[in-house]
């Protein structure tokens, strides 16, 4: 084949063709060339790849941000879910942005333009501020090109769905159907049964016991348990006679200045009001000599400082809303400011004193020296021993490293992996397969700042059946439980159908018995908040005919049980919103766009390679 | 590589090697690389119109969804860029302009064709909204004729969803609470609609 390719290319119709060939070859190989090895795929769309590159730099954006927020109980579960729905999510982008490309959908400038400058992240005072705009994207690394590009995308994505919710509308049919749903208002009232008066009515027996015991083991077995011996570190180790000269101090004092000066402090009376006119006018006044006390007394809204003549006493920078301190710290002694909008309202502010940051004599605080001298060849001391705990720890036995820094060897209790004897860290530590599995020292682990711990396994106990005499209280205490929840069953049953049949004798001898009375609620809504979750069972009942009632018993729980009448159903004029006809438009069309996606997802051909993710 | 360059030559012999090849050959690798470039320029030049047309398109559809008014703006989408999926959207725009002033069997004329559109997506909200306007015009069987002709199955939630509002109107609760439970069971996963269209189930009990 080869052979073939090589006799017919020498004639000139090959080269007319390598010329042809080598154009977008020079024009476009370049780049892949040079991008290198950062191609791999993770998944490929319809022919298209998403890169490993792609989705690790949302991944890692998105792991530290749920990191952030969840702290500690932030699991691999939720580590794997995160990967899971990210792919996904790459993937529909993918999906769509080729469907938005079929259909030809564009996003014009002035549509992202827009929706930048309307969003508020980027105002100041509720105007637009390109300052702001450039400083918020430096900080999250994005040019304003980049950043742009990357809106004009997002918006050609959902584009359709708001196309098409523009031009979406209801019939009159089914706003009324809405209508009638949302304003139906229903009469109740209703009984709680709860087990916990007829627990002690159940007898259990042993041979009951036996076989709960036998039927539900599982849910008696006892985690795995260790024992470990550790030494621990702290700051009570260390012992040091401490006397620096005073060269060391005045070192100290210089280097630590910011620490000892008082900052600025500014004292100002203000008057508040709620009116921009009002401001304006009370401002006139004071500049034709108006006493600013006085008014202050009359007209300001600041009660805490109205009868002082508006006085707020002595403040540093940043105490007060921005607008305020901003205006504050750019006045002289004696000035008026104009009037100046903040949260609350209109301030007109006089600034009476500056006094100016002073720096405390070294005698004032030479004390402060001392400790702060103390606490850095402490906290020195600390970590250097540390850095020889940790390495000694690598190579010998834990007790050799007791004996060697003459640390005290402890024991721990024996603890499971949910114990919280210890801290957090000491467990797991104890857990992990360095110590638990290979029976190693652990590495140094810092249960505070000043507190550091070496361990190393020394007893263990495996998972454990439970046996019996162990757990009887526990089981009997269920069968009670359950005993009694079956017991309450019955007479909410019975109660509700002796109700339905007219019984009236029997429901109230049954509910005198029981020392039971019903709760009369009345008239609810759909969003009426109820104990029980009554009110989504009450809008699950049939509606009665004008006249009865209908009535349900109800489990809601392992412990509760309730007895329900449902009076009457009616439409409440009052509660008519035209909001419900928006959220329906909304919804639906949501629906129209995920079903979209769903349709597009199926009908491609998508390769996903889990090995990456 | 032989036949135009021969190895161990003499200098001035390779020259005249080039020189011989270039002159047999010269002339088609000009060609080949001239037919080459104008192929790309050809490409780029027709996409960057196709971009165009586009972006005139949106700006002609956000004209008209802003004002119902913009006459010029629909007229303009529908004549110069009749196979512009704008146009459609114009059109399914038009139909809810029309429908809210009143003008029920106008709407339908317009929107009508759109049931029809090789975009399933298009066509199935088009057939939806060809239903409502017969309901609202009280021909039911005509709106439940055209869902039950939706063949696209991505989109069956909604579809038996709306005709189960269609046989609460007729007062058929029977066939009402069976096409809402269709819609449950239809309606993508996890979707907010499930909700509204249980309410909707749980009061026909």
């Amino acid at each position: 084949m080869l052979e073939a390719i090589r006799k017919k290319s020498k004639g000139w119709v090959a080269y007319l063709i390598v010329g042809l060939i080598a154009v977008p070859f020079a024009l476009f190989g370049v780049q892949q060339y040079f991008s290198g090895s950062s191609n791999s795929v993770i998944a490929i769309v319809d022919g298209e790849d998403i890169t490993v590159n792609n989705y690790y730099q949302e991944f890692n954006t998105q792991q530290r941000n749920l990191q952030q927020q969840l702290g500690s109980s932030y699991s691999t579960e939720i580590d794997n879910a995160l990967r899971q729905t990210l792919i996904d999510t790459l993937i529909n982008e993918k999906l769509l942005e080729n469907f938005t490309n079929s259909m030809k959908l564009v996003t014009l400038d002035e549509e992202v333009r827009s929706l930048i400058q309307s969003n508020p992240v980027f105002q100041v005072d509720g105007i637009f501020s390109e300052d702001r705009y450039i400083q918020i994207l430096r900080l999250n690394n994005f040019t304003p090109l980049g950043y742009e590009l990357e809106q004009s995308k997002s918006m050609s994505l959902d584009q359709i769905k708001r196309n098409l919710n523009n031009s979406a509308f209801l019939s009159t049919v089914q706003i009324e159907q809405l209508n009638d749903l949302s304003s139906q208002q229903r009469e109740v009232s209703f009984v709680v049964l709860n087990t916990e008066k007829y627990q002690d009515q159940i007898v259990v027996n042993q041979e009951q016991i036996s076989e709960y015991f036998d039927n539900n083991k599982s849910k008696f077995i006892e985690g795995r348990k260790v024992q470990v011996d550790f030494v621990e570190l702290s700051l009570d180790n260390i012992e040091q006679q401490i006397d620096p000269d005073n060269e060391t101090l005045q070192k100290l004092y210089i280097e630590n200045e910011d620490l000892y000066t008082n900052p600025e402090q500014r004292r100002a009376q203000h008057i508040l009001l709620e009116k921009v006119s009002n401001a304006s006018s009370i401002l006139k006044e004071i500049k034709q000599g108006g006493d600013f006390s006085e008014l202050a007394r009359i007209h300001s809204k600041d009660i805490t400082t109205s009868e002082i003549g508006g006085d707020l006493g002595l403040f540093e920078r940043e105490l007060m809303v921005p607008e305020f301190d901003k205006a504050v710290f750019d006045m002289n002694v004696g000035d008026i400011s104009d009037v100046v909008k903040s949260d609350y309202g209109y301030h007109i502010i006089k600034l009476n004193e500056i006094q100016p940051a002073t720096l405390q004599s070294f005698e004032e605080v030479e004390e402060q020296l001392l400790a702060l001298h103390k606490k850095n060849v402490n906290q020195k001391a600390l970590y250097d021993l540390q850095e020889e705990l940790g390495n000694l720890a690598y190579e010998e036995s834990i007790d050799v490293v007791s004996n060697q820094l003459d640390l005290e060897l402890q024991t721990s209790d024996f603890f499971s992996e949910l114990s919280t004897e210890y801290d957090e860290v000491f467990v797991s530590t104890a857990f992990s397969d360095v110590v638990f599995e290979d029976g190693e020292n652990s590495d140094v682990i810092e249960l505070s700042k000043d507190r550091f711990v070496v361990m190393s396994l020394a007893n263990q106990q495996p998972e454990r059946q439970k046996v019996l005499d162990e757990v009887e209280d526990q089981i009997v205490d269920i069968l009670r439980n359950l005993g009694a929840k079956q017991l309450i069953d019955d007479l909410a049953q019975t109660i509700s159908s002796s109700l339905t049949s007219g019984n009236t004798n029997q429901v109230n001898s049954l509910m005198s018995e029981n020392n039971l009375e019903w709760n009369e609620v009345g008239w609810i809504t759909r969003g009426s908040q109820l104990p029980f979750n009554v009110t989504s069972e009450v809008y699950k009942l049939s509606k009665p005919n004008s006249g009865e009632h209908t009535y349900h018993s109800q489990s809601v729980d392992a412990s509760t049980t309730l007895v329900i009448d449902l009076k009457a159903v009616k439409l409440s004029e009052e509660n008519k919103n035209s909001e419900i006809v928006d959220l329906y438009l909304t919804e639906e069309n949501n629906e129209l766009f995920l079903s979209l996606v769903n349709k597009l997802r199926n009908s491609a051909e998508i390769k996903v390679f889990s090995e990456l993710l | 590589m032989k036949n135009f360059i021969q190895v161990g030559g003499a200098e001035e012999e390779q020259v005249e090697q080039i020189k011989k090849w270039w002159n047999s050959y010269g002339k088609q690798i000009i060609a080949g690389a001239v037919i080459g470039l104008s192929g790309i320029w050809g490409w780029n030049t027709y996409s960057d119109y196709q971009d165009k047309q586009s972006l005139n398109a949106r700006s002609l559809y956000l004209s008209f969804a802003s004002d119902s008014n913009n006459l010029g703006a629909y007229d303009k989408l529908t004549t110069d860029f009749s196979s512009s999926s704008y146009t459609d959207q114009a059109i399914l725009l038009m139909a809810k302009y029309l429908f809210d002033a009143g003008s029920y069997t106008q709407a339908l004329g317009v929107i009508k064709p759109l049931i029809n559109n090789s975009s399933s997506v298009i066509a199935t909200t088009a057939a939806l909204r060809v239903a409502s306007i017969y309901l609202q015009l009280g021909q039911h069987d005509q709106a439940l004729l055209i869902l039950e002709g939706q063949s696209d199955d991505g989109f069956s939630g909604l579809i038996y969803n709306l005709m189960g509002d269609i046989y609460l109107d007729l007062g058929n609760r029977t066939e009402a609470q069976k096409y809402y439970s269709l819609a449950i069971n239809n309606v993508t996963e996890n979707s907010n609609l499930t909700q509204l269209i249980q309410i909707k189930l749980d009061d026909l009990n």
